[in-house]
């Protein structure tokens, strides 16, 4: 595969074009990969107020209350996002840990089970979340894919 | 929750009257072969069949009946995956909510509630399946997450290395 730049004053902001004889599951591929690693950032909303942060600031997303939430460590803010999309957009980065909560994997402290069998997590920045049973394999998998 | 609820339910509900139309078939073709008569019909408890001038009705409100048990437990899965609820919470709310719709079923179709003694056999041994279903899940819970733990901490220690 080759690789170049084509560099031209016309080009006010950088331009990614992928060139090829079809569209193959490779090139969608190579486009997911290269879109993760050029937008880094994503939108948040802070009292109404557009905020861009960095995605791996972001410790976890959770729904309530009918909107979806981006928390770091030091705020929370809302997305105007489903979580379903931002788990398919993110899913390299964020795994799911229930049906109302998708984490960041790198933020992973622990976990542990109580005697009653409620499954905890603890993420970095002291937070504490639930598990769901259903996700506990898949939570897994993820980190031994990192 | 409640779309799922009711998508579960709905879900349940035609699989439990589906397998039950195909095992009154089952049966009813049975004791024609082994009786002869083509009148046949399933046997029904009589103090259920008695509600109904028809045996034929009978048993087509049994089988909705059935399919509402089913009902009942496709929707009330839905409790399992409230995670913040511990399992034994899930286990009794689950235990409770299920019991509602199939006690009063059994007792109106099968006659259940009639001796006391069958009535608590049906009880334990439901209390015995919860008892197990969530023994094993515990179990296996625990495994995971110490496997998960580990990777954890094998992940740490790389990245204090690094």
């Amino acid at each position: 595969m080759k690789i170049s730049f084509w560099i031209h004053e016309k080009y006010e902001e950088p331009e990614i074009v992928i060139c090829g004889a079809k569209k193959t599951r490779e090139l969608a591929e190579i486009k997911e990969v290269i879109a993760e690693a050029v937008n880094e950032k994503i939108t948040v909303y802070d009292d109404g107020d557009a905020v861009q942060i960095m995605r791996n600031e972001v410790i976890r997303f959770y729904a309530g209350r009918q909107r979806v939430y981006a928390q770091t460590a030091d705020a929370t803010y809302l997305v105007r996002a489903r979580l379903y999309e931002l788990e398919e957009t993110l899913k390299k980065q964020f795994v799911r840990i229930s049906n109302s909560e998708i984490v960041n994997a790198k933020k992973i402290r622990r976990m542990d089970t109580s005697i009653s069998g409620t499954i905890h997590m603890y993420l970095q920045g002291g937070i504490e979340t639930y598990v769901s049973r259903r996700y506990v394999s898949r939570i897994r998998d993820s980190l031994m894919r990192k | 929750m409640w779309k799922k609820c009711l998508w579960r339910g709905a879900v349940s509900f035609t699989t439990c009257v589906t397998v039950n139309v195909f095992i009154l078939m089952a049966k009813t073709m049975s004791m024609v072969r082994i009786t002869g008569d083509k009148q046949t019909l399933p046997e029904l408890v009589p103090e259920y069949a008695a509600h109904f001038e028809n045996p034929f009705m009978a048993l087509m409100v049994q089988t909705l009946l059935c399919g509402l048990i089913g009902f009942a437990f496709g929707a009330c899965s839905v409790i399992m995956d409230i995670a913040r609820w511990s399992m034994v919470r899930q286990a009794v709310v689950h235990f409770v909510l299920t019991a509602c719709v199939w006690v009063p079923v059994s007792i109106f179709c099968w006659g259940l509630g009639r001796y006391w003694i069958s009535f608590i056999c049906v009880f334990l041994g439901m209390l015995f399946t919860y008892t197990v279903t969530w023994t094993c899940q515990i179990i296996v819970c625990r495994k995971e997450v110490a496997r998960i733990n580990e990777q954890l901490l094998a992940r740490e220690a790389a990245e204090g290395g690094n």
